[in-house]
């Protein structure tokens, strides 16, 4: 095993072979066939390529294993692992009385993962365990042609889990540097260095002349070993052909020297002669040594945030002290933690803390879900919050990139625990400096602590620059004294440890009048004393402006670019946030056309759109109404209206919904209303929703629940590719009598009728409404639903018809 | 050979307001302003890509195949529509799992958003299916094309999606694959057989030979979807 990493040691250039799939279409193999039953159905064909490639010098060969999977397998008539063994045996066999060594060849799945296909992150983990287990006897693995960071974490976590092999990760890149999935270079090489990879780089892509510029940001961000193995061009759809020769191949290749790179082969249209022309070429040089400056950084899949300057932590995906958080926790209500997200980014967060954390809520399952959601939309990197070692694992598993674990502290039993998993799963790591004996008073303690975390972070081989100590803030009501020995500590952290500062701000202010005015006056000292990562909530733009002033006045944001940007257009951080909030609804009312004669009423603001407007009527309507009287005499008779309308198709569908976006807005007003009095709930009747499984067309289905919440419905929106069982237990959970269910395809209208068909045969008393665009209503009746609903109306129309 | 990249200037926002379901009279300015808007937005994510292969085509008794491949065309609906041909090119198209991800983003923020960034992204892929076919036609000039025949269309099953994507190499070259049920993803993507041959061929697609006709929401209002 321990054969490859000897080679990493040794050699000044190590070649890997050329390409499977091209010799074996010149041998006689269909487009569109598998080639790894070839392994098992022309064993002399197989090795008799590998035989060239060792004869061209190879040092290593992959083994023909690429699709070897169970779901390219499928119908094949082998097992992944005859498949895998015998591609391995072939393999060896042609190695026979060679140094050179097998690599257990593995590429992607096949189906894309979550959220943009319907693969999970496990399931994809169980898949290349499979393979890994089945060709464990290689002498390494190489996960190749990668597009999907996250597919690879899986593949990686697989490997180290279930085999000691070396690991080699190649992804593929276009010409905006960035793969298909818009996974970036330092993405790759943050996450996959922090998974603990022996060597990265790239294979297939492009030629290898658009790859100078990609292997060039690798080789500056990392000391692991790089890896070059392009395509011979690119292949021409009629002949099939690539477009450069053996000999201009190699000569291209050189430049990667110059790069620092240590292993070279060929992908898709290479063949032998490449190889032996490289090795050739490669004879003369000498692999040059890159400086790499390492810096504090994290990412999500398509974003990096280095840590050089002050950025923006989010706070408030957290329930503590937020009421009406802590209901969406506990209805499983995912939007309202996405809203979270969005409008922190919007308001300049770099970073989001998340933190799901509630008595009677399951913190594994929330968290996975949460992180799952937020970084299907979102790109900002997350900062783990738990403490509870069981949940952070479970965070850092499903998260895609390198995130930041909050937090370990000075204790004994906290630096055991939570380093192992920050090292294991490549995190940065925010160290509180308190211990046993709680938070020391003065500022020199703080920093015997921190030092002590940064030890025991080095001890077990977390680098130093993914080490953050959070000095903690004391309250100034309480502690007047302790606030300038936190300064005094995150100054000594930030110069003579030379670690990175984070700080929660807004506790600072606790107890007093004005805490805006204490929050960002507290945030400039800080960021003057060498804070990095300040936490708080983005949204008042008091704070959020101090970092961005900051940036300018430190000399970070040049010229100022940033910061104008910003600021030029919108002055309402030194208005008063009254006269800012009535420019805002002025600008509502100049976008609509006057004159109408319900103009300045709800119903109008409904009619035509405008959902701030809506909003704000909402507010000034609850002053002298009651709740339910804005929904049942103002809010729904202004839906009727419009959705009569667009029955009679002088309204249409974007304008049914603008329509619905407001009554929206304004069911938003009235709900934060009755949580304030919490003496009285709309709710006219729970109704589950669902894109049944194996369908992932959801608008539809996502149009309907708008909707019939606006009419005071509660959905409980089970979202797509939704298991059979699932729909029968939410239903039986929740004693619902009403299901609507949604299909696209004609592949899935089978799902619809086995869900329906799963609910009736659990007897369970509920009525079925169905729609989607390849239905019928012969069809809806002929599969067991109850009522097919032609649109989003209709829909409003049968749970009327339910509840009345 | 010819790789164009593909990069849409615009989108033809006409033919997704007809998507969204209008027919006579336009959306008000409300609604323009959220188009022009999720316009920008799409053309700015979107990344479409493309890949192709051409093939001779074999006839047996009672199927179309490809010659130097395991794909076989099923069904009498892609028969039919190869009838004259010599050639079929199966082609692949999409823009990106970036739209998907700003559809879902556009969801959360209100479903006006979401609708309009869906119709558009339709509107744009149909664009990008245009021209790589005028890409393609540039190499076989003294040849007439078929309309592009999408797999799923008439009896031509759409099962086949899996091998088709493995037959041109589209997971590895443009990030194409399929689901268990054979929906493509990401979600705007578009693969389809396109005939080409010396005689002249019907190039539009037209209510007789689609699927949609006898619930089409156009038809019933006595237009057509072109």
């Amino acid at each position: 095993m321990a054969e490859f990493i000897e080679l990493i040691k040794n050699r000044e250039f190590i070649f890997f072979d050329g390409a499977m799939g091209t010799m074996l279409q010149a041998k006689g193999m269909e487009m569109g066939a598998i080639p790894e039953v070839l392994n098992i159905e022309k064993q002399e064909w197989i090795i008799d390529i590998h035989r060239q490639y060792i004869e061209a010098g190879a040092d290593v060969i992959y083994a023909n294993t690429f699709s070897a999977n169970s779901y390219k397998l499928k119908n094949c008539g082998y097992s992944v692992s005859e498949v895998i063994k015998a591609g391995i045996a072939n393999a060896r066999k042609a190695c026979e009385g060679t140094q050179t060594l097998v690599a257990l060849d593995i590429g992607p799945i096949g189906q894309l993962l979550e959220p943009t296909g319907t693969l999970t992150f496990e399931e994809a983990y169980e898949i290349y365990k499979e393979q890994l287990v089945a060709g464990s006897d290689a002498d390494l693995v190489v996960f190749e042609t990668q597009t999907d960071l996250y597919e690879l974490k899986a593949a990686v976590l697989a490997a180290k889990e279930n085999t000691t092999l070396p690991v080699v990760c190649t992804m593929t890149f276009e010409k905006n540097h960035r793969t298909f999935t818009g996974c970036g270079v330092s993405n790759m090489v943050l996450t996959l260095d922090g998974l603990g990879v022996d060597a990265m780089g790239i294979n297939c892509s492009l030629g290898p002349v658009d790859l100078y510029p990609v292997v060039e940001e690798i080789s500056g961000l990392t000391d692991t070993p790089v890896i070059v193995k392009p395509n011979a061009g690119l292949p021409d759809p009629v002949t099939n052909k690539y477009d450069i020769s053996p000999k201009e191949f190699a000569g291209q290749m050189c430049q990667f020297a110059k790069y620092g790179v240590l292993i070279v082969g060929g992908c898709c249209g290479t063949n032998p002669e490449y190889i032996r022309e490289l090795k050739h070429s490669f004879s003369s040089l000498k692999r040059e040594k890159v400086i790499v400056t390492r810096k504090a950084g994290v990412c999500s899949a398509t974003e990096t945030v280095v840590i050089d300057q002050p950025r923006i932590i989010g706070e408030r995906i957290n329930p503590t002290g937020k009421k009406k958080f802590k209901e969406a926790l506990l209805n499983n209500d995912i939007d309202y933690i996405l809203n979270q997200a969005i409008e922190q980014t919007n308001a300049g967060a770099e970073i989001l803390d998340v933190n799901v954390g509630l008595p009677g809520v399951d913190e594994k399952q929330m968290m996975i879900k949460a992180v799952k959601a937020i970084q299907s939309i979102n790109e900002a990197p997350l900062q783990l919050d738990s403490t509870i070692p069981e949940v952070m694992e479970a965070a850092l598993r499903v998260y895609n990139g390198k995130p930041i674990v909050n937090s370990v502290n000075g204790e004994k039993k906290s630096l055991e625990t939570v380093l192992p998993l920050v090292k294991k799963y490549g995190a940065a790591v925010v160290g509180l400096t308190l211990d046993e004996n709680g938070i020391p008073k003065k500022a020199e303690e703080r920093f015997a602590i921190a030092k002590r975390i940064l030890q025991a972070a080095l001890a077990i081989g977390i680098r130093k620059e993914d080490v953050y100590i959070d000095c903690l803030t004391l309250t100034a009501s309480a502690e007047q004294e302790g606030v300038m020995e936190t300064l005094k500590a995150v100054y000594m952290v930030k110069h003579e440890l030379g670690l990175k500062t984070v700080l929660g701000v807004s506790n600072i202010s606790f107890g007093l009048p004005g805490r805006e005015l204490v929050n960002h006056t507290f945030l400039a000292m800080a960021l003057t004393n060498g804070l990095d990562l300040p936490i708080i909530n983005p949204n008042v733009a008091a704070m959020s402006g101090t970092v961005m002033a900051y940036r300018v006045l430190a000399g970070h944001d040049k010229n100022s670019v940033s910061y104008i940007d910003a600021y030029n257009h919108v002055l309402q951080y030194m208005l008063p946030s009254k006269v800012a909030a009535s420019k805002k609804s002025e600008q509502d009312k100049s976008a609509s056309p006057a004159g109408k004669e319900n103009a300045g009423t709800l119903e109008f603001a409904i009619e035509s759109g405008l959902k701030n407007e809506g909003a704000r009527l909402t507010r000034e309507m609850l002053k002298t109404m009651d709740s339910m009287e804005i929904i049942n005499e103002h809010l729904i008779p202004s839906l009727d209206k419009v959705g009569a309308e667009f029955e009679k198709g002088t309204l249409f569908l974007p304008q049914l919904i603008m329509a619905a976006d407001v009554a929206q807005a304004a069911f938003a007003v009235i709900k934060e209303e009755m949580n304030k009095s919490s003496t009285e709930s709309v709710n006219k009747g729970s109704i589950v929703l669902a894109t049944v499984k194996g369908d992932i067309h959801d608008i539809g289905k996502n149009i309907v629940k708008v909707l019939l919440e606006n009419y005071g419905y509660h959905v409980i929106d089970l979202g797509k590719d939704v298991d059979y069982q699932r729909v029968v237990d939410t239903v039986r959970e929740n004693d619902i009598k009403l299901v609507g269910l949604s299909a696209l395809m004609t592949t899935t209208l089978v799902s619809m009728e086995k869900t329906i068909k799963l609910l009736r045969e659990n007897h369970l008393d509920c009525k079925v409404m169905v729609g989607g665009a390849v239905l019928t209503p012969e069809y809806a009746e002929k599969i067991g639903a109850d009522f097919y609903s032609k649109d989003a109306k209709e829909s409003v129309d049968i749970a009327k018809r339910i509840f009345g | 050979m010819i790789h164009k990249e593909i990069v849409l200037g615009k989108i033809d926002t006409a033919e997704a307001i007809r998507y969204m379901g209008y027919r006579e009279g336009s959306p008000d300015r409300q609604l323009l302003d959220i188009i022009v808007r999720c316009e920008k937005e799409l053309l700015q994510v979107m990344a479409p890509r493309y890949c192709y292969k051409v093939f001779d085509i074999v006839r047996t008794e009672d199927s179309v195949k490809l010659k130097n491949s395991s794909l076989v065309l099923k069904g009498e609906s892609i028969r039919t529509h190869l009838k004259d041909c010599e050639k079929a090119v199966i082609m692949c198209a999409t823009l990106s799992g970036e739209v998907d991800k700003i559809i879902r983003l556009g969801s959360i923020r209100g479903m006006t958003n979401a609708l309009v960034l869906d119709a558009l992204a339709n509107a744009a892929i149909e664009q990008v299916c245009d021209e790589v076919e005028s890409i393609i036609m540039t190499e076989f000039q003294n040849y007439h094309h078929t309309w592009r025949f999408g797999v799923g269309y008439g009896d031509f099953p759409l099962s086949t999606q899996k091998l088709l994507l493995d037959t041109i190499d589209a997971g590895k070259r443009i990030g194409v694959c399929a689901t268990d049920s054979s929906i493509l993803t990401p979600g705007k993507s578009v693969t389809c057989v396109i005939g080409l041959s010396k005689q002249k061929q019907e190039e539009k697609k037209s209510c007789s030979n689609c699927d949609m006709k006898d619930r089409c929401s156009f038809r019933q209002k006595g237009a057509t979807c072109s």
